[in-house]
């Protein structure tokens, strides 16, 4: 026990201690923000930012200062209560690595090229090591000092901390968004404050708005790891999450047109003030949009207000809305709409792929008429497989936007045609040749539609009917076909529905 | 003998006071550009969970006012201050720092004032920690 308080007495000095430094000044440890080496002498910067050199080295200071100042660097040794935050550190690293050019690889015998290349790599992998560096914000200096991983422990230890890129234990939900690298700015300051009348509005936006940053403090916000740039797909991520936050607000008016209209407003603003995405960028935006809402599941396209464009070619049934008879084409579409309502079912045309935005709406009006009930599918669709593929999505997305799936029923298939009807109505859905073991189809097609071609075929149709080979060209070629659903007569169509509706 | 070793314990005890093994606590930054901020924790009147509002976070209030969060658990927070001289928990929604009291009225649940702020914190210390509290609080 004598020891300890020992200890901790001498320890309640130890700032107090006074150091010499060769230019006769005198100053104290707590005068001290960090100690530093460089050309192999030991500075001293106080708080007053001045740089003094001291007697001793780095050693004997953090023995001397031990529990009050913390390495973190082999060349900076920081007073604890003087740092203020940590941060990510970026190395400027092409200029780190002058040899990091990969021209050389292209130069001189192909030994060369090859050394030169592991060197440009390893070079890289150094890069991407000292980017998972961290530094210190500190008090009483606008410096920053930086944390290399040789003592991240030790920091950790000396701040009870688990990371040093952030706090925990966490919320689920701030988790995922950490690692969907996305950014409230100023909510906190919206919560404390709610700005309400439009010029308070105005300048909650002129201070947080990301389109409305500049080049520098985009960079310094959304900057690529590893390379002094900014990651374009970071900023839409998060341009489109202040969006759909600002939404929720209600300090940002809803799209009120299409995803091309948000992109226009985007752009429009980040144009000015930054200018970092060029009108090529537009594919770009729409699949962050979409891979935020199909598969972060952040938040719905919904959310946004974006129009609907299918909503003219859908009902919800007035007696068995959870019925849905489903067609992908739009000519169906008076059809399918008289056919649904002589039992009062709903129904949609699909216009192709099953749009996510359209569903979203349908789901929710399907949602508030059946509210817990299976929902019953009955699709007309082309016996290829683009069908079946607009038949599985269809189902997927409306399970996707919450809704429990009963039976799926696939309204025109091979079995309502005779042989000759097949002959006549079937048209080639791919061709193939066989080179040696492997497939090869033959253009306009790409070997990914053979891929689905063959998944479809063998796997759900298997009907020797839709199956042909014949010789071109003097080479054995096989065939694919498919029937397209307009072949099918329509009252067959109607009976086979009202039958499968009442089994 | 045993007399000398509460004497020392006790001596232990106001050097600790004196000077805090721990000394900052790491709360969520608002400068978007920085991963965490560390707070001195001789600055900060107490610590609140938000769970009664709605919110799951934690709200750390200091003497001049200013008001930091952080995304971290509540429990988490106590465990790491069980052994800090001035913190102690007086309730399931706060954690303060007994040096920071500046008033208090005496109820069954127990309002305080903290150096900095004219409102007092409702219902800071609730029945069942008033004993413990009682105790720490003529200590410091």
């Amino acid at each position: 026990m004598i020891e300890k308080i020992a200890e901790s007495v001498q320890g309640l000095d130890t700032l107090n201690r006074l150091l010499a430094t060769p230019g006769r000044e005198v100053v104290r440890g707590r005068d001290v923000v960090y100690f530093f080496n460089e050309g192999g002498k030991t500075y001293a910067r106080l708080e007053d930012d001045r740089v003094v050199e001291t007697s001793d080295d780095l050693g004997a200071q953090a023995a001397r200062f031990h529990k009050y100042f913390l390495r973190c660097q082999r060349f900076y040794l920081v007073r604890l209560d003087k740092i203020k935050g940590i941060s990510r550190r970026y190395q400027e690293w092409l200029a780190d690595f002058p040899e990091m050019d990969f021209s050389r690889c292209l130069k001189g015998s192909a030994m060369e090229a090859h050394r030169s290349f592991y060197s440009t790599m390893r070079s890289a992998d150094r890069a991407r090591e000292r980017s998972r560096d961290y530094e210190f914000n500190l008090y009483g200096t606008e410096r920053r000092v930086p944390i290399t991983k040789t003592y991240h422990a030790a920091v950790k230890r000396a701040l009870d901390i688990r990371h040093l890129s952030h706090l925990t234990p966490e919320d689920k939900w701030l988790k995922k968004l950490r690692l969907l690298q996305l950014k409230d700015f100023g909510m906190r300051e919206f919560h404390a404050a709610k700005p309400v009348t439009p010029a308070q509005v105005e300048a909650f936006k002129e201070k947080w708005d990301i389109k409305r940053f500049s080049r520098e403090k985009m960079l310094v916000h959304f900057r690529r790891v590893g390379a002094a740039e900014i990651d374009r797909v970071m900023v839409i991520r998060n341009i489109l999450w202040q969006f759909y936050r600002w939404i929720g607000w209600g300090i940002e008016p809803e799209v009120d047109g299409n995803i091309r209209s948000l992109w226009y407003r985007v752009k429009a603003v980040l144009a000015y003030h930054s200018d970092i995405l060029q009108a090529s960028d537009v594919e770009l935006f729409y699949s962050t949009l979409s891979s935020m809402v199909e598969n972060d599941r952040l938040f719905r396209y919904k959310d946004f207000g974006f129009m609907d464009m299918n909503e003219p070619y859908r009902g919800v049934g007035a007696k068995r809305p959870e019925v849905v008879l489903a067609s992908e084409k739009l000519g169906h579409y008076r059809f399918i709409m008289r056919l649904a309502g002589e039992i009062g079912a709903s129904f949609i045309c699909l216009r192709g792929e099953p749009s996510h935005l359209s569903l979203e709406y349908f789901a929710d009006d399907l949602r508030a008429a059946c509210g817990r009930k299976k929902i019953e599918v009955y699709v007309i669709s082309d016996i290829d497989p683009a069908g079946f593929s607009i038949e599985s999505n269809l189902v997927k997305r409306l399970e996707f936007n919450g809704l429990k799936m009963g039976r799926r029923v696939t309204l025109v298939d091979v079995s309502m045609f005779s042989d000759k009807e097949i002959e006549i109505f079937r048209f080639p859905v791919i061709r193939y040749r066989r080179e040696g073991s492997s497939l090869v189809a033959l253009p306009p097609s790409t070997h990914g539609q053979l891929t689905k071609a063959m998944e479809w075929f063998f796997g759900s149709i298997n009907d020797q009917r839709l199956f042909g080979q014949m010789m071109i060209d003097g080479q054995e070629t096989f065939i694919i076909y498919g029937i397209e659903s307009d072949a099918a007569d329509q009252l067959a169509v109607r009976d086979r529905f009202l039958k499968a509706v009442a089994r | 003998m045993k007399k000398a070793d509460d004497l020392l314990k006790k001596i232990y005890d106001r050097v600790l006071s004196l000077d805090p093994p721990v000394k900052k606590i790491a709360v969520d930054s608002c400068d978007m550009e920085m991963n965490m901020l560390f707070l001195n924790l001789d600055r900060v009147c107490y610590i609140t969970t938000r769970s009664d509002t709605g919110r799951s976070e934690l709200m750390f209030v200091t003497d001049d006012g200013e008001r930091y969060y952080s995304s971290r658990i509540f429990k988490s927070v106590c465990d790491g201050l069980a052994d800090h001289p001035h913190f102690l928990q007086t309730s399931r929604f706060y954690v303060i720092n007994l040096t920071k009291i500046r008033g208090m009225s005496f109820s069954s649940a127990r309002d305080l004032w903290f150096e900095g702020s004219k409102e007092p914190v409702k219902n800071a210390v609730t029945a069942s920690f008033s004993d413990v509290f009682d105790e720490r609080f003529n200590q410091v």
